[in-house]
């Protein structure tokens, strides 16, 4: 079975601006390319934006190879708005377009979705939920990667229990760089593209620490996020360095009564890059996937129309059978309930 | 740097061949101390001798106020500031040959209070501990980042003091250090042929446990991450500015960061190079040859993996074997002891690489040192 | 079984630390009173080698929900615990086990209080080694380190 976890279809400003509810159908939303307008970015080359929101396009490219079970489709929004009302409508028109174009049963069955919200305003985050929440073809929440406090931090946990309670995992995207976020580096703004591309990985992993020092894991044990855009190989580095801060200082996080980098396994899971095992970029280290793609967390998603997904070979290369199939399917049914209810595959508890 | 060698000793003296070599020793002189070696006029001005300035405090919960307990002197002096101490405990317990100097005091707000402070540390360096015959510390030209004139002259004043084998800066910028405004800093640096290690503080800071997407809360947390954080900003932004393609006398340093985290960028930003190299058009250099050409890192706190042959695997697979060297941080809290740092899954060969052969090649350190009288002392 | 006498009780009070050097034992022995009840730990922290015992006596944090959930640190166990003195980890004095849940453990040894009778070697050992403060003996308890066969 292969579960492609991560397609990213590419909404137009003309259909946003057909759903959006005044005010904000008057704000004009210029197209920045998908990952921002700070820099130029590749995206350029690769996306048919036309192609990349059109549901017959995508099924062609997605499950045109053969063999996909399903498909989950985490749109991109178009970055940090900072009126948080503003940011609850688009994402409102993203979960309205999805589930039109995408999920209503005129587009391949085997698209599923997530519905889409904004952490900067709570409450219409978990309106937002219980909205969707009834739509089978609904699966996850996804939310941007960047915010201004961290996940574990109190004024989220509303969002986190509603998608928990729903069975609703919870996928992180880094959205578009559109200059209303925080500086992309902690030493100020990056010049160049590549450093963004590259650093973001981290900022996966100080999200997944969050959710370890705050208790987060603790107080709602079946919540699970799913970090879409890196983290998977840098993981294992740094959470040998929380399990040395751990041992030291644990009195100040006494909730955590295991290594971190057991905990870990509790509530997060990682989309796959093409690097990881890699220490070269290319050439995998069979001594390494162990450790940086362990059959217990990597989740396979290609990422269409990106450039820099892994395909299904580079994602499992390097893997036995068994961890093959957890990369390709296995870990995805576990971590997502309404996707193995959907495919009739039953999920040891 | 000039290819020196330790003066060659009288023939009846005993040498010892170098072992281990610590790079990251932090001995810093107390507040009364510092104040002597700082520009007067900055004192009387603009500090009006408030001491409090120079004292390290962290607003995160800092483990016994950052030291080791077993480190204070004889009559309480406190850790790293007592010679016979530091000796004692550095050299004959620890059995370290040599040791890089890394005083930090923390830089504000105030451009020419940094520099002040960075002048009376390279003072002090200077008087206090490499006036001696046979170095055995060597000492960190410190710079402020915020003040690039003001850095570049105080390089020129210690870069032909034999003492002085690399220039220290902290992490806290504006912008990533590949930014244009900082060239001629990192010109300098290799005109001078001097390593430029980066050592971020925990004290007084612009922004302390900033994050790209918040703060961080606990120290759990922020010990564990935002040195990494720190150090990734600027080792991408100096490969894709192509700063160390135009400079390849310019050599980098990352100290006190941790090591492997630098692999699975590294190898991210080899796809970018191979893949879009038209993103990337400053970037003339791979980052992989930049990495091995131009980049270290210290050792401590040195990553401790559940399995300790997956460690020994990833330092082999990160190439600790060229780009790691040993450090213990004395006499900060999280010592790393060299007897036990490394698991015994590192064979002989990569072991001797990372406790001195790495940082010896890189400094140009000979391969013996005279004998001393705390070679004997019980470990 | 060797015994070794660490000296007259009062000598260490309650939340005080003695380190004693048997020949058996290079690192030293840290004799620990906790609250009236003595205990013996090995002066070497397990994870690198560090004088455990010179460390700081203290509690630790427990995990506390509030009405919310949310959790915060209550300050808890004070006096029972010793913190290595390098990496701060913290081990309960009585049993040598790591608060955090680990297989490291600092090596125990077993105490006992002993009341040296009059005119006995031990009396006598007392007046000639503890010079600085007068031994009462009559009511003054002596602690001694039970060495070899004992402790885990």
């Amino acid at each position: 079975m292969v579960v492609d976890a991560a397609v990213h279809p590419s909404i137009s400003t003309e259909e946003y601006l057909r759903r959006l509810p005044g005010p904000w159908r008057d704000h004009n939303m210029g197209l920045p390319t998908p990952l921002g307008r700070l820099w130029e970015t590749p995206i350029d080359e690769v996306a048919d934006l036309a192609a990349a929101g059109d549901p017959e396009r995508v099924a062609e490219a997605v499950f045109g190879a053969g063999d996909v079970d399903a498909a989950i489709l985490t749109p991109l929004t178009r970055g940090i708005l900072p009126n948080r009302l503003h940011a609850t409508a688009v994402a409102a028109a993203t979960n309205d377009w999805l589930a039109e174009a995408f999920l209503d049963g005129s587009a391949d069955e085997r698209f599923y979705g997530s519905i889409r919200v904004a952490v900067t305003d709570v409450e219409g985050a978990v309106r937002e939920i219980e909205r969707w929440a009834g739509n089978p073809r609904f699966v996850q929440v996804a939310v941007g990667l960047r915010a201004f406090a961290h996940f574990g931090e109190e004024q989220y946990l509303p969002i986190w229990e509603a998608a928990a309670a729903h069975g609703l995992p919870v996928y992180v995207q880094d959205d578009l760089a559109n200059a209303a976020e925080m500086w992309h580096s902690v030493a100020g703004q990056p010049v160049h593209w590549a450093e963004a591309d590259t650093l973001r990985a981290l900022t996966a992993i100080v999200q997944m620490a969050s959710v370890m020092g705050s208790g987060l894991y603790e107080r709602l044990p079946d919540l699970r996020f799913i970090f879409g855009d890196g983290g998977l190989d840098l993981a294992p580095t740094l959470l040998w360095r929380l399990n040395n801060d751990w041992r030291a200082g644990r009195v100040e996080v006494p909730w955590i009564e295991e290594l971190p980098s057991t905990l870990v396994q509790r509530y997060a899971r990682f989309v796959c890059s093409y690097t990881d095992g890699r220490p070269d970029g290319e050439t995998l280290d069979p001594e390494l996937v162990a450790v940086t793609r362990p059959g217990t967390l990597a989740i396979y998603g290609s990422h269409h129309p990106h450039w820099d997904g892994a395909t299904r070979a580079e994602a499992t290369e390097g893997l036995g059978d068994e961890d093959a199939a957890r990369v390709l399917a296995g870990n995805a049914l576990e971590t997502i309930p309404r996707l193995a209810a959907a495919l009739g595959v039953e999920v040891a508890a | 740097m000039t290819d020196l060698q330790v003066a060659a000793p009288a023939a009846s003296a005993r040498r010892v061949a170098v072992k281990r070599i610590d790079c990251d020793v932090h001995l810093t002189p107390m507040p009364a101390t510092l104040v002597d070696f700082m520009p007067r006029d900055v004192l009387d001005t603009v500090m009006r001798k408030d001491l409090r300035r120079l004292i390290p405090r962290s607003c995160y919960l800092l483990l016994g106020e950052g030291l080791r307990q077993d480190a204070w002197g004889p009559d309480g002096e406190v850790p790293g500031t007592h010679k016979e101490t530091v000796k004692r405990q550095l050299w004959g317990e620890a059995k370290m040959d040599f040791g890089f100097m890394t005083p930090l005091v923390g830089v504000g707000a105030d451009p020419a209070v940094n520099l002040a402070i960075m002048r009376g540390l390279n003072a002090w360096q200077a008087e206090t501990w490499l006036n001696e015959d046979n170095l055995r510390f060597f000492g960190s030209i410190c710079v402020p980042v915020d003040n690039v004139p003001g850095a570049i002259a105080e390089i020129e004043r210690w870069a032909g003091h034999e003492g002085f084998r690399q220039i220290l800066i902290q992490p806290d910028g504006d912008r990533p250090f590949g930014h244009p405004s900082y060239l001629p800093l990192w010109e300098t640096a290799a005109r001078h042929r001097l390593p430029v290690a980066m050592h971020f503080n925990e004290s007084n800071r612009l922004q302390m446990g900033i994050t790209p997407t918040g703060r961080f809360t606990t120290y759990f947390e922020y010990h564990a991450i935002s040195h990494p954080l720190e150090y990734a900003a600027h080792l991408t932004s100096w490969i894709t500015a192509g700063t160390f393609a135009r400079l390849p006398e310019f050599k980098v340093v990352f100290v006190e960061g941790g090591f492997l985290w630098h692999r699975p960028l590294i190898a991210r930003m080899s796809r970018q190079w191979e893949a879009k190299r038209g993103f990337l058009a400053e970037a003339t250099k791979s980052p992989l040859e930049c990495l091995r050409d131009q980049v270290r890192f210290s050792s401590q706190p040195l990553e401790s993996a559940v399995r300790p042959k997956e460690l020994a695997a990833y330092l082999r697979a990160a190439e600790a074997d060229k780009l790691l060297m040993f450090a213990t941080d004395y006499p900060h809290y999280d010592f790393d002891d060299p007897d036990v740092a490394l698991p015994p899954a590192v064979d002989d060969a990569l072991r001797g690489r990372i406790m001195s052969e790495n940082a010896r090649e890189f400094y140009n350190l000979p391969a013996t040192r005279p004998g001393g009288p705390y070679d004997e002392v019980d470990a | 079984m060797t015994r070794f006498v660490v000296g007259p009780a009062r000598e260490i009070p309650p939340g005080a630390v003695r380190v004693v050097h048997p020949e058996s034992e290079r690192a030293g022995i840290g004799v620990f009173n906790v609250d009236g009840e003595f205990y013996a730990l090995r002066n070497h922290c397990p994870h690198m080698g560090a004088p455990l015992c010179s460390g700081s006596i203290k509690g630790t944090g427990a995990a506390r929900a509030r009405a919310s959930g949310a959790f915060e640190v209550e300050w808890t166990r004070e006096g029972e615990i010793i913190t290595c003195p390098w990496h701060h980890w913290e081990f309960e004095i009585k049993s040598g086990r790591t608060i955090f849940p680990s297989k490291s453990r600092v090596r125990r040894y077993d105490v006992e209080l002993e009341e040296p009778a009059p005119g006995s070697a031990l009396e006598a050992r007392l007046r000639r080694g503890v010079e600085t403060v007068p031994v009462v003996v009559e009511d003054d308890a002596t602690v001694v380190l039970l060495l070899g066969g004992g402790g885990a």
